[in-house]
């Protein structure tokens, strides 16, 4: 299919000033994104790169992908999420001289995992949120400088050591000055204010800022972050160009009316010819459900002419939720999780995750390997080419010794040491089928489970968003009288229902049940959840 | 960026030297001294055009002591500051201090022949690395004292066509392809004329006849001389580098006009090449002067300073060359028995910021002195005129020895002395024992401005200004002169008893009377002092046989210490 850009996704291609694009679901951002690093490569000497930072790792290696795409030059350019540009492009080369040269190879550890001896370090009455903000570090600074005194950087620290160095080291800004033009960060709405500082700061020296978001697909608060931030570059008019690109090119329109409506009451609707959006309540609990999906998935596939279960997704609320599913669903599918080693996210557990994906996945290449390419700048051509070929020889390896033969790789690319942890948060997975599996390639013939925040980025055909019962979506807790309805996070939740929504570009059911399961096990009347009921969806669904 | 300083140790002839750098530098010492392997340790760093492979090192590549030890290590560091490029920013990345200053290293092993590469924002800080990784940006153009035009037009003219080619605008690319086809056409045409020279078509029968007899199957088959097919390309890639001088076409020159060429050609090519803002190149040449004359070489100094874009570090044997620079540009090698190093450490400071306004150059000094062993400063032409012809009588071969005489045109002694110490010549001085008025509290003195001078060049206390009534002979006769003289003579430095003229009527009375044709002393020596120059040099052709009488006195002193300094060595 070839894309033809819209005059305002044009206008922001073209314009050469720093900028906040707001983009709705579908608008094609990426696409904008892409064209927008191409055009500015091209005149940019071979030393020179941009810095282009994604929400997960996997839309880097998209991102990447498509920028080199028909053999483009990306030149120098840094492709990765903020910790991995925090640590490789500041932390690492630059601690040394804020901090101290130290012998030790400098590692990043989470802060859970450090040992017990660090951890007596911690300032006393600290609470331990992990979620750090830049003005906090200098409470800390004494704890960070002991960890790295030991070769450690906390994980979670990662953003505000950055914020810190980069103040900090004059050596550092130039460096950054010289190597990149600009930074381009997607998904700036789930941005933390450590995050956002920096954007700001790599702005202040001189590089040209892109930040790309949309605040209604706000869902990580949890994580620390927050649409504020890009809120805040909309309102700075003098150093970011707002641009708006609104058209929803994937769902259909009576898909796109619903969702809108879910924000403003009263917005302005497409014309439609038919309408796509569906309520479902279905006998029984959650484990009901499923089995009904069996027959319920097939009907809807012949009604919309869809002939590959993996144009079809299942999106839930949580992992439990998952668990449902997997119990009685019959039809072909796989089920996305986080496993042990995308839960560390680690220097050593990322490299772990993409070794075996390079195992199991034809399409996956050893230059997709994370951090391999970094290599060939430190590497003679001669060791390179070594590794190369052991990581070949992994491939035609035997299943049953995956972990001692990753660990082996692993050993031999990276400075980093190997911990028990992730020895053993690798083990989990080898040994686990259903784990492992997932590193085989998205399989077009399997019905696609995932939890909402995963489909994140993604679309299907046709979507069955489940779990929309009252206290479990949006999230409610008692209030004084039963009637007096609390929801401590409507705002991230109706974002998080409208990101499920959007996953889908021909049909979208939303589904609950008349009894409900809950977490210990009993069964309650499945009340339908407050967003099904908002006034202004009325005649935008069928029941 | 530039190359603040080298570290040398262990080796080839190097035990342990540093030497300093400067903008543009020049490196000069005697023959096999060791300019070239300075060059050399840079280019293992520093020069792309040597693979992986040839910067191995090798068994001869390690320091031998005088003892006869070999060292099992060597090592190269070189110092970088003024780091302002941004590609070698991007490439050096956090290896850069806030200073804008890096190091590199080479260290290397006797016992398996293998080397190691180290990168380090401070000496602390050394990382090792795999490979020169930063030589995309960071490197080192390197032109060998035996160049040879021919070859390297070869290598480099389809890269300067090339990039001549990009440079094109649309207009001269249309121009040059209507070009193309009317050259294509017309080869064409010489291609079939050719075909159809009568010698040309049958030179190839009596072949074809033998074919025919040898197999039927040859039958139909036959074989040509042809010009083949000369297409445009081929035509273009076998342009000859002509010269042309008025307009009509001439051969190349000798092997100096050659090497002009070379480095015009060289420069166009480089500064094509290179962006001087964001990359760095540093121009290593070596003896650039080989067969040009003087005049040329001062240009080609003079070209070579301030056209190239980068840093330049220039070997030279050319005294016109080296008068072209500042004496705090240049390293002097020197081997002084305990191995070679550089002089004060290569680019010393030695001109003091008062001078440096004055715009003195090498060329204070004829830059011939640097090439030698001792120098004798005098004070002006007489002197000069009379030490040569002094050498000369006495069988002293002041070429054979390395020695030059210098005549300082005044008594700026101190200068010389300065520029010398830096560069560690050795220098003897013989100066007047001039005394001069003075008045101190409206009270008249005298200055004993000969022996102070003396004592200043030596950093030793001055003298008192003494009565109005003493003179140069007073100061003889009391005792003084003696005294100073013998402070002084062991350091190289004399003085006169009063002057040259003076010195002479002692030593060679009656010569001196019967040149001036003066019947006393007094009136001869005011007859040689008139016309300084001219009558000294008439009075030595006259007399210079006498001279071989003066070995035991105070006159000779002087050259007698330049022999011994430079025979001891």
């Amino acid at each position: 299919m070839t894309i033809v850009p819209t005059q305002r996704q044009i206008l922001a291609i073209n314009s050469n000033s720093s900028m906040v694009i707001t983009a709705c679901p579908g608008s094609g951002k990426t696409f904008v994104i892409v064209e927008k690093i191409r055009k500015e490569l091209q005149d940019l000497k071979s030393h020179k790169g941009v810095i282009a930072i994604t929400f997960t790792v996997k839309a880097s290696r998209e991102l990447k992908r498509k920028c080199k795409k028909d053999g483009f030059d990306v030149k120098s350019s840094f492709f990765g999420t903020i910790d991995h540009f925090c640590l490789s492009e500041i932390i690492y080369p630059f601690a040394s001289k804020v901090y101290g040269k130290i012998t030790d190879q400098v590692r990043c550890v989470l802060f859970d995992e450090l040992h017990q001896e660090i951890k007596e370090h911690f300032p006393e009455n600290s609470d331990q949120n992990p979620f750090l903000e830049t003005h906090e570090y200098g409470r800390y600074h004494g704890f960070f400088l002991s960890c790295y005194e030991k070769g450690v950087i906390v994980l979670e620290a990662v953003g505000i050591i950055a914020n810190f160095i980069l103040d900090n080291s004059y050596a550092c800004r130039r460096y950054l000055e010289a190597r990149y033009s600009s930074i381009y960060v997607d998904e700036y709405q789930d941005s933390s204010q450590p995050q956002h500082e920096l954007f700001l700061k790599i702005i202040d020296m001189g590089l040209k800022g892109t930040a790309v978001g949309d605040v209604q697909q706000s869902i990580y608060a949890w994580r620390g972050s927050s649409p504020k931030f890009i809120n805040e570059l909309v309102s700075e008019s003098d150093i970011f160009e707002h641009h708006v690109i609104d058209t929803n090119h994937r769902c259909h329109p009576s898909i796109t009316n619903y969702a809108n409506r879910l924000f403003s009451e009263n917005c302005t609707l497409l014309n439609v010819d038919s309408i796509r959006m569906y309520h479902r309540c279905y006998e029984g609990t959650q484990l009901d459900v499923a089995t009904t999906l069996n027959t319920v998935i097939h009907n809807a596939m012949q009604k919309f002419n869809i002939n590959l279960y993996g144009h079809v997704a299942i999106l839930v609320r949580n992992n439990q939720s998952l668990a449902y599913i997997s119990q009685n669903l019959t039809i072909p599918h796989r089920i996305y999780t986080d496993d042990a080693l995308a839960g560390m996210n680690t220097k050593v557990t990322n490299f772990f995750s993409d070794l075996l994906r390079y195992r199991f996945d034809q399409t996956f290449l050893i230059n997709d390997i994370v951090g391999f390419s970094d290599l060939e700048e430190i590497l003679s051509s001669k060791k390179i080419q070594e590794l190369r070929e052991k990581i070949r020889e992994f491939k035609k390896g035997s299943e049953n010794s995956l972990t001692n033969d990753i660990c082996q790789l692993a050993g031999l690319c990276l400075n980093e040491s190997i911990t028990a942890l992730d020895i053993a948060a690798l083990a989990e997975v080898v040994n686990t089928p259903d784990k492992l599996h997932q590193y085989s390639p998205a399989n077009e013939e399997k019905l696609q489970v995932m939890t909402l925040h995963k489909s994140k980025g993604l679309e299907f055909e046709i979507v069955f968003h489940l779990d929309l019962y009252d206290w479990v979506f949006p999230y409610r807790v008692p209030g004084e009288t039963f009637n007096d309805k609390v929801y401590p996070s409507w705002e991230q939740d109706l974002n998080l229902h409208y990101v499920g929504i959007t996953r889908a570009k021909t049909a979208c059911i939303l589904v609950h049940s008349k009894s409900r399961l809950k977490q210990d096990g009993s069964v309650k009347s499945g009340q339908p959840s407050d967003f099904l009921s908002m006034p202004c969806l009325a005649g935008l669904y069928k029941s | 960026m530039i190359i603040d300083k080298l570290e040398l140790t262990n080796f080839r002839n190097f035990e342990a030297a540093d030497m300093a750098f400067k903008e543009s530098t020049l490196i000069i010492g005697l023959n096999d001294v060791g300019k070239t392997n300075v060059i050399y340790a840079l280019r293992l760093l520093l020069d792309k055009s040597l693979s992986d492979r040839e910067i191995e090192p090798s068994e001869s590549d390690f320091n031998i002591k005088s003892d006869g030890t070999q060292a099992d290590d060597f090592i190269i560091t070189i110092h970088f500051s003024n780091i302002n490029e941004e590609a070698v920013l991007a490439v050096l990345r956090g290896h850069i201090s806030d200073e804008g200053k890096s190091i590199l290293r080479f260290t290397a092993s006797r016992k398996n022949l293998d080397y190691k590469l180290y990168v380090g924002s401070n000496i602390d800080e050394l990382e090792e690395i795999n490979s020169r990784f930063y030589l995309k940006y960071i490197n080192l153009r390197y032109v060998r004292s035996q160049r040879d035009l021919q070859k390297f037009i070869d290598m480099e003219k389809k890269q300067l066509l090339k990039i001549s080619q990009l440079d094109r605008t649309e207009e001269d690319k249309e121009v040059d392809s209507k070009q193309m086809d009317k050259i294509g056409r017309g080869l064409n045409v010489v291609n079939e004329r050719v075909r159809k020279l009568n010698y040309v078509k049958n030179s190839t029968n009596l072949i074809n006849e033998e074919l025919q007899k040898l197999s039927h199957t040859f039958n139909g088959y036959g074989v040509h001389l042809d010009s083949g097919s000369i297409k445009v390309q081929q035509f273009i890639d076998n342009l000859q580098l002509g010269a042309s001088s008025s307009g009509s076409k001439i051969m190349l020159g000798g092997d100096g006009r050659n090497n002009q060429i070379l480095l015009a050609l060289w420069k166009a090519k480089s500064q094509r090449e290179h962006d001087p803002a964001h990359e760095v190149v540093f121009y290593c040449v070596e003896e650039p002067e080989v067969h040009l004359h003087p005049h040329q070489q001062r240009k080609l100094a003079d070209y070579l300073i301030r056209e190239l874009p980068g840093q330049t570090l220039i070997t030279t044997h050319s005294p016109q060359i080296t008068e072209r620079y500042k004496p705090d540009s240049i390293v002097h090698l020197v081997n002084r028995g305990s191995g070679t190093y550089a002089a004060s450490g290569g680019c010393s400071a030695c001109i003091s910021d008062a001078w440096d306004d004055l715009g003195y150059r090498m060329s204070i000094l004829p830059a011939e002195a640097f090439f030698a062993k001792v120098v004798l400063l005098v004070e002006g032409p007489s002197e000069k005129l009379f030490y040569s012809e002094y050498a000369k009588t006495n069988d002293i071969d002041l070429d054979f020895y390395n020695i030059s005489i210098l005549c300082v045109d005044g008594v700026q002694f101190e200068v010389y002395a300065s520029i010398l110490d830096a560069m560690e010549i050795p220098w003897v001085v013989r100066t007047d024992n001039d005394v001069s008025n003075i008045t101190v509290q409206k009270v008249e003195m005298k200055n004993l401005a000969g022996i102070n001078r003396c004592l200043t060049i030596l950093k030793m206390k001055k003298q008192k200004h003494v009565d109005i009534t003493e003179t140069p002979q007073t100061i003889v006769a009391s005792g003084v002169w003696q005294k100073i003289s013998e402070a002084i003579n062991p350091q190289g430095v004399y003085l006169s008893k009063v002057d040259l003229e003076h010195d002479l009527a002692d030593e060679l009375p009656k010569e001196l009377l019967a040149f001036s044709g003066k019947d006393n002393i007094d009136d001869a020596v005011a007859y040689m002092a008139t016309k300084k120059a001219i009558r000294m040099r008439s009075f030595l052709q006259d007399h210079k046989d006498s001279l071989g009488t003066m070995k035991e006195g105070e006159l000779a002193k002087p050259i007698l210490n330049c022999l011994k300094i430079a025979a001891g060595n």
